[in-house]
């Protein structure tokens, strides 16, 4: 029971922790071996193909977005009925075929608002591309750290237009959420 | 015939010991007690869906103390109904047929046939959320008569019916019970339930099951 409340709350530390930190914190992840070891076919090694690359893109939004989603998807399975898993497994199923059949169906919506709200989350990340993955041009660069690159060259322009198709984004998944989302699953 | 020979049953803080009980086949038995007294973790327990920790359950003469829910052939109706707001209620007719892998023609046909049993021809087409009380129920009991269990649990299943509706319900379960001649084992704290449909009588008090006459 104290393991399933630990995980739990390990669960939540890329929510409090500062974006930056979460950053910093993979950048120092990846300095350690077995990270730093060669990869035998490759020549590289984890730290060289991810650092500053685009897998640090995906890993550092996954690190952010992936609690948020978790979040949202425990709480969609907590508002489940169990006692329709139980009437199932009476009915001839067994407990996969009780899952799939029956909580998953239900838990739909929920998982739709989870996918949704994590990739408005990762959309935004800024702080933790900005160290693990570098703002480089035409490299990392992603939607916000464009803003940020277009606005330290004081073109404002390009960077109001980029922070309109995030705006874009944003309203697609806020009516994406509010109108096929479960509704009481909110963040 | 349910024969529970000195089960205990753990749930939570509360314990359920050495209970034993003995439902004829085909009869309709009513179980009642207190609220909180162990009548549901008995009904679970049957079903399968409550381990015991001691003791043996025996059904139609063969021991399924530690057999999976879905290998004991018995119809569970559970106090709200427990319906999948997903499906419809020819989904629900149709559920289990289905898990058994009938045949489609043979699932229709069921379906129609449990439908007409139990007044809900007009409901099939509508999903869960938009049903009264005495409707889910009706749907609750059809799911779980629908691949033919010799044995039927119900828990409570009238608890959120209103009084008019309630009558109708008693006829019905009579009827179901006699048409399917399954093995009912209702429980409620009722005693006009208990007086309606018992054919047997059994009280459950102090942790100990006593068969009275009805």
């Amino acid at each position: 029971m104290l393991l399933v409340r630990l995980a739990d709350a390990l669960l939540d530390v890329p929510i409090v922790l500062p974006p930056l930190v979460v950053g910093l914190s993979l950048l120092i992840l990846f300095q350690f071996w077995p990270l730093t070891g060669r990869i035998p076919g490759i020549g590289a090694s984890l730290n060289e193909l991810v650092v500053y690359q685009v897998p640090a893109v995906i890993i550092a939004q996954f690190a952010v977005a992936a609690a948020f989603a978790v979040r949202t998807m425990k709480a969609t399975f907590e508002q489940i009925n169990p006692r329709c898993e139980q009437v199932a497994l009476t009915l001839g199923c067994n407990r996969w075929q009780a899952f799939s059949y029956v909580s998953l169906p239900e838990a739909r919506r929920g998982m739709l608002t989870a996918y949704t709200l994590a990739w408005a989350r990762s959309l935004g990340e800024f702080g933790p591309l900005l160290i693990f993955a570098g703002a480089t041009r035409n490299k990392t660069e992603v939607l916000s750290t464009t803003v940020f690159l277009e606005l330290s060259i004081g073109d404002i322009e390009a960077a109001v237009a980029v922070s309109l198709i995030m705006v874009t984004a944003a309203v697609a998944v806020l009516l994406v959420t509010r109108l096929w989302g479960a509704k009481d699953v909110m963040l | 015939m349910i024969q529970l020979v000195k089960i205990c049953v753990r749930s939570g803080d509360f314990l359920l010991s050495e209970a034993s009980l003995q439902v004829e086949s085909g009869k309709y038995s009513v179980l009642m007690g207190r609220t909180g007294c162990g009548k549901t973790t008995i009904l679970e327990a049957i079903a399968g869906l409550k381990p015991v920790t001691s003791g043996r359950i025996i059904l139609d003469g063969c021991d399924v103390t530690n057999t999976r829910p879905a290998l004991r052939g018995i119809g569970y109706v559970p106090q709200d109904g427990a319906l999948f707001p997903t499906m419809s209620v020819r989904d629900h007719l149709a559920f289990a047929p289905k898990i058994h892998r009938e045949k489609p023609a043979a699932i229709r046909e069921r379906v129609a046939e449990l439908a007409e049993l139990l007044g809900i021809e007009p409901l099939l087409e509508r999903s869960p959320c938009g049903l009264s009380g005495g409707e889910r129920q009706r749907v609750a009991l059809g799911r779980a008569l629908s691949f033919h269990p010799s044995i039927l649990l119900l828990d409570e299943p009238l608890s959120a019916v209103d009084e008019d509706t309630r009558g109708e319900m008693y006829e019905l379960l009579r009827r179901v019970q006699a048409e399917t001649q399954t093995t009912a084992l209702h429980v409620t704290h009722s005693t006009t339930e208990a007086r309606l449909l018992a054919h047997s009588l059994f009280v459950l008090r102090d942790g100990a099951i006593v068969k009275e006459e009805s």
